[in-house]
């Protein structure tokens, strides 16, 4: 163990500018690919959130005509913001509350009394073609007009477009998985190309090895540790740089877009997913590692040395 | 103990290096190898020494068979092989005790035995007192006396020298020439590439010959 950390040293010591190029390269695609992943957990998070509160129930006064109810309906029917506007009557909001509170309090929903005390309402969608964006905004600004009405009693959020957005949040993590391995395969060939060059400029070191009998691990170890230790170190870095800049965007949530009420429901990665990235960091460099000595350490290295330079 | 048949090297040019090589020696010969500058000398020695593979033809060598080795058995052959590089093949960033003790850290000797053998076999060469300097910092000839003690530390079955003594002084040739004689008297085989006509003479072992890549005395015993 101690021989592969006098090697990292050494190595760090001879190639300063070669070792930090490519912990940079490292550090940077670990970070974009790190900020996907968290964009892509959150996105989910959040969508999910906005799926459930992108629908509002808009509660009717007592002794609403139903004219009144078809007129109001009509209206938004044919507003663009809306998708849809269905009434709820007495007995079918009954039916949805009966459900739903079954186990909570069953005797008290057998009684028809009940009936006089829950409201006629219109349940509305807003459309979908507005962005998902904007979506939270229109939903209020809806909630503020109708609350306006002479009919309306009240206005509140919350139903279920979870499956909509459950589907856009797939696409989204395709996409985003998909970029990610663009990017590591990208990163794999800088890293295996900077690493190959250490290599190279170490050939001395792996032909000598060779001539005295040195073992394939044997010649190979160091590398591979320091191919890990660098792309761990790096998923290190790229980790704290991810922490940091969530943080960033976590206070200008909190601040200028509280509104919006995401800070609290926004997560970074848990230890266990922190720690699971720096080790697939880690797998990156000891594979790039693992690709640029196979071609030089064949056992031939001395003999080919006059031939490549 | 060593065999080479219808050996032939040819490098890109075509360089037709070594042609059709025919030798035989036996375990625990001393014999010196001589020919003019761009003979052949080295090329024979990466042959035997399995630094690189011959063009066509075999070499035998201490039961391995040179022309057809793997990565695995290309390292176990070394280990049993010491060479005396003509460039000497230091590790520059590795002190000279460090340097020589390389063949036993690979084999995977005890720390007590490699500290042991490696100042043993320093002392013989007279280098004890540089086993901690550099590479760059030593004479050429304590260079050349290191890559010597590297080639002589693990005791192997055969000695390949290639000019081992072409930095040293008249004494210190004699010193190291008298040290390689004991090793052969221990049983190694020492196979030594020379320019120096006076010490061959001096000597008298079986000389082998070669010009133009071709052996043209010595070839059998
Ligand atoms: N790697 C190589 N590539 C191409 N040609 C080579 C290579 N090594 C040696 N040669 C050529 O092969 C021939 C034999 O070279 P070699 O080094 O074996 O000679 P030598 O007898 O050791 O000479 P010296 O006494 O100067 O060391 C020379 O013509 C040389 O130029
Ligand atoms: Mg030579």
């Amino acid at each position: 163990m101690k021989r592969y950390f006098v090697h990292l040293l050494t190595s760090l010591r001879h190639h300063t500018g070669l070792v930090l190029a490519t912990m940079i390269v490292l550090t940077a695609s670990f970070f974009v690919s790190g900020s996907l992943v968290l964009v892509g957990q959150n996105l989910d998070r959040v969508l999910t959130l906005w799926g459930e509160s992108l629908q509002m129930s808009v509660y009717l006064k007592e002794g609403t005509t139903s004219e009144q109810v078809q007129a109001l309906q009509g209206r938004l029917q044919k507003d663009k913001r809306v998708a849809k506007a269905a009434f709820v009557d007495r007995r079918e909001a009954l039916t949805h509350f009966q459900e739903q509170m079954a186990s909570y309090a069953p005797d008290l929903l057998n009684d028809e009394q009940l009936l006089k005390f829950i409201p006629e309402s219109l349940q509305v969608q807003i459309s979908q073609s507005v962005s998902s964006i904007l979506q939270m905004k229109v939903l209020q600004e809806l909630a503020g007009e109708l609350g306006q009405e002479p009919t309306v009693e009240s206005v509140s959020y919350g139903q279920d477009w979870v499956k909509t957005y459950s589907s856009i949040v797939a696409t989204v993590s395709k996409a985003g998985m998909w970029m990610i391995v663009l990017i590591l395969a990208a990163a794999g060939f800088v890293i295996s190309n900077s690493v190959s060059s250490s290599i190279h400029q170490r050939k001395n070191e792996i032909e000598v090895l060779e001539l005295v009998g040195a073992s394939k691990w044997m010649i190979r170890g160091p590398y591979l540790f320091e191919g890990f230790f660098m792309g761990a170190l790096s998923g290190f870095l790229a980790l704290l740089v991810l922490a940091a800049g969530f943080e960033t965007i976590q206070n200008f949530l909190r601040g200028e877009l509280a509104f919006l009420q995401l800070s609290h429901h926004l997560q970074f990665f848990g230890a266990a997913h922190a720690g699971l990235f720096v080790l697939a960091s880690g797998a990156v460099g000891f594979l790039s590692s693992a690709f640029s000595l196979r071609k030089l350490n064949d056992g031939w290295a001395a003999s080919k040395a006059g031939q490549e330079a | 103990m060593i065999e080479f048949s219808h050996l032939y090297k040819t490098y890109p040019g075509p360089i037709h290096a070594l042609k059709n090589i025919d030798l035989s020696i036996d375990k625990g010969e001393f014999v010196f190898l001589t020919g003019p500058s761009g003979a052949g000398k080295t090329t024979l020695f990466k042959m035997l020494s399995a630094y690189d593979r011959p063009t066509s033809g075999q070499i035998q060598v201490a039961g391995f068979d040179l022309a057809s080795l793997n990565q695995t058995s290309v390292a176990q052959f070394r280990r049993r092989v010491g060479v005396v590089f003509q460039d000497f093949k230091l590790l520059k960033d590795r002190t000279v005790f460090d340097n020589v003790a390389l063949p036993l850290v690979v084999r995977g000797d005890r720390p007590s035995h490699i500290q042991n053998r490696v100042e043993d076999i320093l002392d013989q060469v007279g280098l004890l007192a540089k086993a901690d300097q550099l590479p760059d910092f030593i004479s050429g000839g304590e260079q050349q006396r290191t890559a010597i003690a590297r080639a002589l530390v693990h005791q192997p079955g055969v000695l390949i020298a290639d000019e081992p003594t072409g930095n040293l002084d008249p004494r210190l040739s004699e010193e190291i020439m008298d040290l390689l004689e004991r090793v052969c008297a221990q049983g190694t085989t020492v196979f030594v590439a020379t320019h120096d006509h006076s010490m061959v003479k001096a000597r008298k072992h079986r000389t082998i010959e070669l010009l133009h890549g071709q052996v043209v005395a010595g070839a059998r015993p």
